[in-house]
């Protein structure tokens, strides 16, 4: 008897959630006005909605992400630009409580509402990547011991070849950002135009000579190595998302005799 | 699950594929549009030079036709790159394959304006419509009732295409 009042039950539930909206959607909603073809098309609230909506369902909490296109579920690191009543503003998906599926309308929302609503937009993303501390590269020299010759390939290095995670607190939302080199700026200290070298190559130790410079005067030099980093981010354990801005942090220099070598010779 | 995301859900996956909706020509924001009488006739035929508001009228009497008849080619050609267009054009499809039914008047245009954004505001009244995905299927019931959209326009030839479009909410 209690198992065909439940599945009894679950019918009654499946069917009126099904009715509901095709006969009266709550005032706000693009719902059922504009026949068959608002049904189909993708819905547009504008701040003040969006408020409305969520002032109205104040027993769920609700977040939103940037959307990159009317309709559509794919998530931005820029959101689309939507126009709404006399402003512009960014294309968001609304999600309610824990789901991962956002609502079936979406919010289009200056920035200072994406701010109000808990909204993590791109911008700020980026300007927390941009203010961290991301670690120098060490330049490792080789042949060791800060000399090295004259008119010979010295060979250059570095072992911050790895991502690096911080996670932040943003609008109340822990957003995990990851920083991985992908590009390194070489200074050889030599006072040449033409000293700088650009790699997307960490080099390697020898015999492995893949990044070098050969010094044609003897003296002190202080070579080092920019990192330049991509970085990306999730919120929570969602989904990874790229920042569109790279960031350069500058290396240490190092201090490096150059010196010529006298040939001597010698017995066995 | 309420019926729009019932009813579109299942285009979804396919439509995820299609290019994004967008991009309209800010040139046709260029002419001021004056709003005709809602009771203009809806135009059929482009003329030589069409205007956005008279190219905007043509597309939604085939927004209403398509719902009657079923046949979504012409709202297809019309709706180039418009994927909102093109989730009404598949569930029309849809429906009539399946043997369900449309019933209703359409839409009646109250008001046509463009935004300095370069797209247009539709205003109309939407008449109630009635439908069964199919043959036997459960009738739903629209109510009428006003509604707005937003649409984009992309100029094609001498006429337009709509490549965007959205409902906002009343």
């Amino acid at each position: 008897m209690r198992p065909a009042l439940a599945a009894g039950v679950v019918a009654l539930v499946i069917l009126l959630r099904f009715e509901g909206p095709a006969t009266a959607e709550g005032a706000g909603d693009c719902g059922a006005s504009g026949g068959l073809t608002g049904v189909a098309v993708g819905c547009l609230k504008s701040g003040d909605e969006t408020n409305a909506y969520i002032a109205g369902h104040s027993d769920h909490s609700y977040s939103i992400r940037p959307a990159c296109e009317i309709g559509g579920l794919v998530l931005c690191d820029q959101p689309a630009q939507c126009h709404v009543g006399d402003h512009d503003g960014w294309l968001y998906n609304v999600y309610q409580d824990d789901s991962t599926e956002p609502l079936d309308w979406q919010a289009c929302l200056t920035k200072q509402e994406a701010q109000r609503l808990g909204g993590l937009t791109p911008g700020m993303v980026e300007h927390a990547f941009q203010r961290l501390a991301w670690p120098a590269s060490p330049i490792v020299v080789q042949p060791p011991k800060g000399r090295t010759l004259v008119n010979f390939d010295t060979n250059f290095y570095t072992t911050n070849t790895h991502p690096t995670t911080q996670t932040v607190t943003l609008i109340g939302q822990q957003v995990t950002i990851e920083a991985t080199p992908v590009g390194y700026t070489w200074h050889f200290g030599a006072n040449a135009s033409d000293a700088d070298l650009s790699t997307s190559d960490p080099g390697a130790a020898y015999p492995d000579l893949r990044v070098t410079y050969r010094y044609t005067r003897i003296g002190e030099v202080h070579p080092s190595v920019d990192t330049t980093y991509a970085g990306r981010y999730r919120v929570g354990n969602g989904r990874w998302q790229s920042i569109p801005a790279t960031l350069t942090v500058p290396g240490e220099a190092d201090d490096l005799q150059v010196v010529s070598a006298t040939p001597h010779l010698v017995g066995y | 699950m309420n019926l729009r995301r019932t009813l579109t859900g299942a285009l979804a996956a396919p439509l995820l594929l299609l290019p994004a909706c967008g991009g309209g020509d800010p040139s046709g924001a260029d002419r001021p549009i004056a709003s005709a009488p809602p009771t203009s006739p809806s135009p059929t035929k482009p003329p030589k030079q069409e205007s956005p508001e008279h190219f905007i009228r043509r597309w939604a009497a085939e927004d209403t036709r398509i719902q009657k008849t079923g046949d979504t080619s012409r709202f297809r050609e019309m709706s180039k790159g418009c994927r909102g267009c093109l989730k009404l054009a598949n569930l029309v499809d849809r429906i009539y394959s399946a043997g369900g039914f449309i019933t209703t008047e359409g839409w009646r245009i109250t008001r046509i304006s463009a935004s300095d954004s370069g797209s247009y505001d539709l205003f109309v009244n939407a008449a109630a419509t009635t439908f069964a995905e199919k043959e036997g299927g459960q009738v739903h019931h629209l109510p009428s009732g006003p509604a707005h959209f937003q649409l984009r326009l992309k100029r094609n030839g001498s006429t337009w295409n709509v490549t965007y479009l959205v409902q906002i909410a009343a």
